[in-house]
């Protein structure tokens, strides 16, 4: 007995030594605190870490929504190795990773560029980039149906001045997913002003300074801008790779769904969508957002180890 | 001479002038709109009358003129009775030409179903198999409804492993022919003299063609179009004569030696326009069917788009006839027709089946049913025996549809996985259309899938 009474005195005192003792205040405190946070605490357990547990579970079996799920293991995943249309829509969606991550971030950094300059009407023209950013995305894809008309849309009429025969962008297979890959620039503004403030962020007395040494513009802005540049291009780097293996609301108003013509648009979150809905495979459309989320973690932890380590965090 | 130097000021400022040119242009420049703009979600979260023993709800999957159809539809029931109330709510269908229902599918996961819903005949066999709906065979016979009762291709859709599971209230005919008189003129073809095989409309499309540069301008028919890949397919393979799956062997069959040559034809026109892509026949805006722009000879037609034309393009002359047809797979002009519509199906675990049952039997299979959708909804029915089937034949309008009601024969094929069939078919073909791969190759990747598809769904099905 004597032992165990010194052992928890030894242990209480070790504890009061870490942390001082709540008075009840705090402890008043901590309870309203956790009563009035509950309701999104709740929220997020029952209507988000439950539904992805339950898509991880579902991803073992045969779930439809309308009868019980039986057990399949791997089955799941084991289908879709050998499912060509769920490789189709990954090629489809890494091509799209591929050239609008990259092209996103060019657009709307040479626009934080051109935004970032002294010039007359600054706020006007900072306005009218970053307009499209908060125009809802289905509207935006309905108004680029019209752009994307071969015959009476802005961009082939504008190729017509030139002698050119514009494609026909929706509905060729070789330029559907350019036109999707075009469409999704049309909404940089969003970065741009991150990428906009992170310029401004930049000490000027570092410009002045290689100024005087003799640096030029793009010197300037390689060794000066860009290093302070480095965390927000990285943070759009990962969200956008994040962002484009989910794309999915464009591509489902531009092509009614059909993820056509030939497939070229059949993206990894519209097989999922078609699965699940239209085929009743809910425990199939499970496995293929898990895979998913694999390949979004283990690309970004790729970004991280490969671009992570050369980003420069100011004087940290 | 000095290269002329652009100021950051002058760069910005040209830029700031073409963003506004692009959105100037993007939001107003290109607005064609034409037809009759849709009555945005008009009345369709109707409440049940007061007063009434029992309340059902019908989902209805349309917006628009039709969904405010379906509420006066209601009402028009509530006043025939007295003692149930019809609740209607929006529970708009997705992709798929009505195949994604997500309410209506969660509603029924989630223990809340609605006491009616809607359904594409063909998608009935996967739900009957997954448990959604309920079987009306007894109350079909208790009402003293039988096959007699309806148009063929109907019963067919409606009836299931010997079961009868829903009430097919729009027998929609799928498709007469029309045709551009005037065009036909201008293109040095008799404006009264109609293509009957599908060889005089190649001829007759020859004529008609017309391209600027690389884009087609002018089309004599769009054979890959008739309201999707999968339908055109159906259309002119039941138009050569194909048959799209062995009900007793249990086998998709798009590889049907007609339906490949169907294919072929549709695959050969299209390289004859210099490709699908390249068609440009309509301007964007157009809320009429593209058939009404007059840049395109002969099209079928569904019965809102021919009466939309009819109510906004007064002026265009429009012939009317049976599709055309190719031996000798087919026999006759109109081979090519099929029935496809809407069912009304009640779900397995609705609460007020009788109600519901009520309800169907007034809408599809009664005289004063059946008027009033037409008056309301404006749909065939598909009840034969339907009074108001007199005032369809007498319509302007809609004769061209009786026509097809009374003579068609086929319907898409009712499979387990008919859905999958449809989408496999969409995208096979578009394959096959634009030349990335033989028609023939397309259709046996469609019959593999499938089939692959279908044995997957035995099993989930039978464990």
């Amino acid at each position: 007995m004597t032992t165990t009474t010194a052992q928890s005195s030894s242990a209480e005192r070790r504890s009061a030594a870490r942390r001082p003792a709540r008075t009840p205040q705090q402890r008043r405190n901590f309870f309203w605190g956790l009563v009035f946070t509950s309701p999104a605490i709740i929220g997020l357990l029952w209507f988000t870490l439950y539904p992805v547990l339950v898509s991880l579970y579902y991803s073992f079996t045969s779930a439809t929504m309308m009868k019980p799920a039986q057990w399949l293991g791997l089955g799941n995943y084991e289908s879709l190795v050998s499912d060509s249309s769920w490789w189709d829509s990954l090629g489809n969606t890494l091509y799209y990773i591929v050239v609008s991550v990259p092209l996103g971030i060019a657009v709307a950094l040479f626009l934080a560029i051109l935004l970032n300059l002294n010039v007359r009407g600054q706020s006007i023209y900072r306005v009218i980039f970053y307009l499209p950013a908060i125009v809802p995305l289905v509207a935006s894809a309905v108004v680029w149906l019209y752009v994307f008309n071969p015959q009476y849309g802005v961009f082939n009429t504008v190729l017509g001045w030139f002698g050119i025969t514009g494609p026909g962008w929706l509905a060729s297979p070789e330029w559907a997913m350019p036109a999707l890959i075009i469409f999704s620039t049309w909404g940089a503004g969003n970065l741009m002003i991150i990428l906009l403030a992170g310029l401004q962020d930049v000490p000027q007395d570092l410009h002045d300074q290689a100024k005087v040494d003799g640096a030029g513009v793009f010197r300037r802005f390689r060794h000066v801008s860009l290093p302070f540049l480095s965390p927000h291009l990285l943070f759009a780097l990962v969200t956008g790779l994040i962002a484009g293996f989910q794309f999915f609301t464009p591509v489902f108003v531009l092509t009614n769904g059909t993820g056509g013509p030939a497939g070229k648009t059949l993206v990894s979150g519209l097989y999922l969508y078609q699965n699940a809905f239209q085929f009743f495979k809910v425990g199939y459309a499970s496995a293929i957002a898990w895979v998913l989320f694999i390949i979004v973690g283990l690309g970004t932890a790729l970004v991280f180890r490969l671009v992570g380590r050369r980003v420069y965090y100011g004087g940290a | 001479m000095p290269a002329a130097r652009i100021s950051r000021r002058r760069a910005i400022q040209a830029l700031g002038g073409l963003g506004l040119g692009a959105m100037g242009l993007l939001t107003g420049g290109c607005t064609f709109t034409k037809g009759t703009p849709p009555i945005t979600d008009v009345g369709l979260d109707k409440k049940p009358a007061p007063g009434r023993k029992t309340n059902i709800e019908v989902y209805s999957v349309w917006g628009s003129t039709v969904g405010a159809g379906m509420v006066n539809l209601a009402k028009k029931f509530e006043e025939a009775q007295p003692d149930i109330g019809v609740r209607v709510t929006y529970a708009p269908a997705g992709m798929g030409g009505g195949a994604v229902q997500q309410k209506l599918f969660t509603a029924i996961a989630g223990g809340n179903p609605p006491d009616v819903g809607q359904l594409v005949p063909s998608q009935a066999p996967q739900w009957v198999e997954l448990g959604i709906m309920t079987d009306l065979t007894s109350r079909y016979r208790a009402a003293g409804l039988s096959q007699d009762d309806f148009f063929a291709p109907v019963w067919e859709s409606i009836t299931y492993k010997g079961s009868v599971w829903q009430m097919q209230w729009d027998a929609d005919p799928n498709f007469p022919f029309f045709w551009n008189k005037q065009l036909f003129e201008d293109s040095g073809l008799d404006p009264e003299k109609p293509p009957k095989t599908l060889e005089e409309v190649d001829e007759y499309s020859a004529k008609i063609l017309k391209k600027s540069g690389a884009n087609v301008t002018k089309i004599g028919m769009i054979p890959w179009d008739s309201y999707g890949y999968s339908n055109s397919l159906f259309t002119w393979g039941f138009g050569f004569g194909a048959e799209f799956y062995d009900k007793e062997r249990e086998e998709v069959t798009p590889d049907h030696e007609y339906s490949v040559k169907a294919l072929e034809w549709i695959v050969k026109y299209a390289k004859s326009v210099g490709g699908a892509d390249r068609v440009t026949v309509t301007p964007p805006g157009l809320q009429l069917h593209p058939f009404s722009t007059g840049n395109i000879g002969m099209a079928p037609l569904v019965a809102p788009n021919y009466r939309d034309i009819k109510t906004n393009a007064k002026d265009m002359k429009i012939g009317a006839t049976l599709l055309p047809f190719e031996p000798p797979g087919a026999k006759a002009p109109g081979a090519g027709a099929w029935i496809g519509g809407w069912g009304m199906f009640i779900p397995a675990t609705a609460r007020h089946k009788d109600e519901a049952w009520e309800f169907l039997r007034w809408v599809g299979a009664t005289d004063e049913g059946t008027k009033a959708q037409w008056e309301t909804v404006g749909f065939p029915p598909g009840y034969r025996k339907a009074a108001v089937l007199a005032e369809i034949r007498d319509d302007p309008v809609m004769a061209p549809f009786y026509d097809v009601l009374t003579t068609a024969t086929n319907i898409r094929p009712p499979v387990p996985v008919a859905d999958f069939y449809f989408t496999q078919l969409d995208e096979q073909i578009s394959n096959a259309v634009l030349g990335l791969s033989t028609p023939i190759q397309a259709l046996r990747t469609v019959k593999k899938n499938v089939m692959g598809e279908w044995d997957r769904f035995r099993k989930e099905v039978e464990a």
